[in-house]
């Protein structure tokens, strides 16, 4: 705090700047990122784009049913088709983006918060509350991440609040870990002795100077599992126990699309099935290069 | 090492105990059990009283708990709601389905796996290690159902070359449905083993590249170069040993993980293991079967966890020194 503001952002930008420089020297990664770019563009402004609402039954004509891509309907033109109501899968396609990116930030952010706190505090404190905080987060680390979702939706039922729960109760293991880990490294530095010294309050110390100097492992792990949260919660929609109807994710039109696979009508399930997987794939590749890039042991020497 | 295997064994029991005071707050505490019953029943003040007591709802907490518990101990997890049998039942007669997918799967994420890390890991600038690496992320980035809905559509509905839903031929062995050893049975687990492989397929790789790309910078190898060893006797004789035992756990722990896994292709492709029989349970709100369910696959992973740690102390020596070390 001793920096006037003004070079501390100048720092920040050159950092940034140079993290920039050093991502884009993989050009895979750069194209990855600049499709999440452009799905985050396409999922912000789906309604503008989208040339029907699928919610919107005045604008749907069952005379449109089950048509495949690039034909012309009686109420559009359907670039990807048409679901078996008449629906728009380019539309449905859209918005699901939405909904799924939209779910995945949701959830993904709060196990981040709820990790970040318990692995921090777990540390701090010490002592047994640090032993059974991470004595759980073990248990939950050993179970696959589908069996503890299944059981949260068992418990608390089916529903966008209790998906959002789920991936949490998946996800915040691995902040609470990270955190964990980075916070014991800081607890006996000379400046959190000097916290204690002038008598700040334990959360003061804990999330006022401590957790500044924890964020960058968090943030890798934002990055690396982002993709791994739209998967989950694709999954769950698609076994039906996710998201509920009136709120189809991508992962629910593959689900919905799936019956009329097998009559040749491929386009309802594995297009929407397509944007996902490039979707997660660009994440997947943009986390891994962050990754990378913060493991001085995986970069070539 | 008797000393390390009783601490892990410990370990491991205490685990046990607090899943399953974890899945009594989760499953008998959150709502009321009652509510599910029929609305007759619950509506009778008198016979409601019977049938809390029948369950043992009027007891105090800690020895619902304890109850609970001495029935997990005998493998008592009460009576499916939707098959009417013993839950544990219910689950044990879809066993084999889900083993003989899981095992195939395994079997080909190592086949084809290991070799494409080590070769990934071993050439890290080469623009050929980095197309494996990418494909494996592809891999497995790609959502299973989506996967297997693409094989069902080629080869089901463009080809109709290969069966898609269900299970073939079985032959009862050792009590235990398998449909591995019929030619049809084969011919039905083909596109369900591929699918759950695909994932493992790309972890595997991944984790074989990661692990390479670790140990090859090390000193013990940097000694081997500066001795002079050919790359072929430093790659068998020290990079395929020391990533060879994180492997072991990586399967032990996936093994389970496809277990758990074959939840997705089993709904896909319909075919009748304990990952769609979670599913419908699930759906169909049968606790005996999810609870079961749980504390077995919990089991089953602590002890496939347990397996990995002896399996390290027998093949890294330096585990084997009594207690106080890193294990």
């Amino acid at each position: 705090m001793t920096f006037p503001l003004p070079q501390a952002t100048r720092q920040w930008k050159e950092k940034l700047q140079a993290g920039f420089r050093a991502f884009a020297g993989d050009k895979t990664a750069l194209a990855c990122l600049t499709l999440v770019g452009g799905y985050v563009f396409f999922a912000v402004f789906a309604p503008i784009i989208a040339p029907q609402d699928p919610q919107d039954l005045a604008q749907i004509e069952l005379i449109d049913a089950r048509l495949p891509p690039l034909s012309l309907g009686a109420s559009s033109f359907f670039i990807l088709g048409s679901d078996a109501l008449g629906r728009d899968i380019f539309s449905m396609t859209l918005y699901g983006l939405r909904i799924s990116l939209t779910v995945a930030l949701i959830s993904a952010t709060g196990a981040l918060v709820f990790g970040a706190a318990a692995g921090l505090t777990a540390a701090y404190l010490g002592g047994w509350v640090n032993a059974v905080i991470m004595r759980v987060v073990d248990i939950f680390l050993s179970l696959p991440a589908i069996l503890i979702a299944l059981l949260f939706i068992a418990v608390f039922g089916r529903g966008v609040e209790n998906t959002i729960i789920a991936i949490l109760a998946v996800q915040w293991t691995h902040y609470a870990r990270a955190m964990n880990a980075a916070a014991a490294g800081e607890i006996n530095k000379d400046y959190v002795l000097a916290a204690k010294l002038l008598g700040l309050s334990k959360p003061r110390i804990m999330f006022g100077h401590i957790l500044p100097n924890c964020l960058a492992p968090i943030f890798v792990i934002f990055a690396v599992q982002l993709g791994y949260v739209i998967a989950i919660e694709a999954s769950l929609s698609f076994l039906g126990l996710g998201l509920p109807v009136t709120q189809p994710s991508l992962g629910s039109l593959v689900a919905d699309g799936q019956e009329f696979l097998l009559s040749g009508a491929y386009w309802m399930s594995l297009i929407p099935g397509f944007v996902l997987l490039l979707l997660v794939f660009a994440m997947n590749v943009v986390g891994d290069r962050i990754r990378v890039l913060q493991n001085p042991q995986l970069q070539r020497r | 090492m008797i000393g390390a295997l009783a601490r892990k064994t410990l370990q491991t029991a205490s685990a046990l105990l607090a899943t399953s005071f974890l899945v009594f707050i989760a499953v008998y505490l959150i709502g009321e059990p009652t509510a599910l019953y029929d609305p007759l029943i619950r509506e009778d003040p008198e016979r409601l009283a019977a049938l809390r007591e029948r369950l043992g709802l009027n007891l105090p907490l800690h020895e619902q708990y304890l109850r609970f518990l001495a029935n997990l101990l005998q493998g008592d997890f009460g009576e499916s709601w939707v098959y009417q049998e013993p839950a544990v039942m219910v689950i044990l007669e879809r066993l084999p389905a889900t083993l003989e997918l899981v095992f195939i799967a395994m079997v080909l994420a190592v086949v084809l796996g290991y070799p494409l890390g080590l070769l990934a890991g071993l050439s890290r600038n080469n623009s050929y290690a980095a197309f494996i690496e990418r494909a494996a992320i592809f891999g497995y980035s790609t959502p299973t159902f989506w996967i297997g809905l693409v094989l069902i559509y080629v080869f089901g509905v463009w080809g109709n070359i290969l069966p898609t839903i269900g299970r073939g031929e079985s032959i009862t062995i050792l009590g235990g449905e398998w449909s591995l050893v019929t030619l049809d049975g084969l011919s039905h687990l083909i596109l369900p083993a591929v699918t759950l492989a695909l994932y493992e397929i790309g972890y595997v790789t991944r984790m074989v590249s990661t692990m390479t790309q670790e140990t090859t910078p090390k000193d013990f190898i940097r000694f081997a170069r500066a001795k002079g060893l050919p790359q072929k006797r430093i790659v068998s004789n020290h990079i395929i040993k020391n990533t060879s035992i994180p492997l072991i756990t990586i399967i032990a722990i996936e093994t389970g993980a496809l277990i758990a896994g074959s939840v997705i292709t089993e709904t896909v492709f319909g075919w009748p293991g304990i990952g769609k029989l979670l599913v419908d349970s699930v759906a169909a709100l049968d606790r005996p079967v999810i609870v079961a369910f749980i504390m077995l696959t919990v089991c089953f992973f602590l002890i496939l966890n347990l397996v990995a740690d002896l399996l390290y102390t027998i093949v890294d020596p330096r585990l084997r020194q009594p207690a106080g070390g890193t294990a």
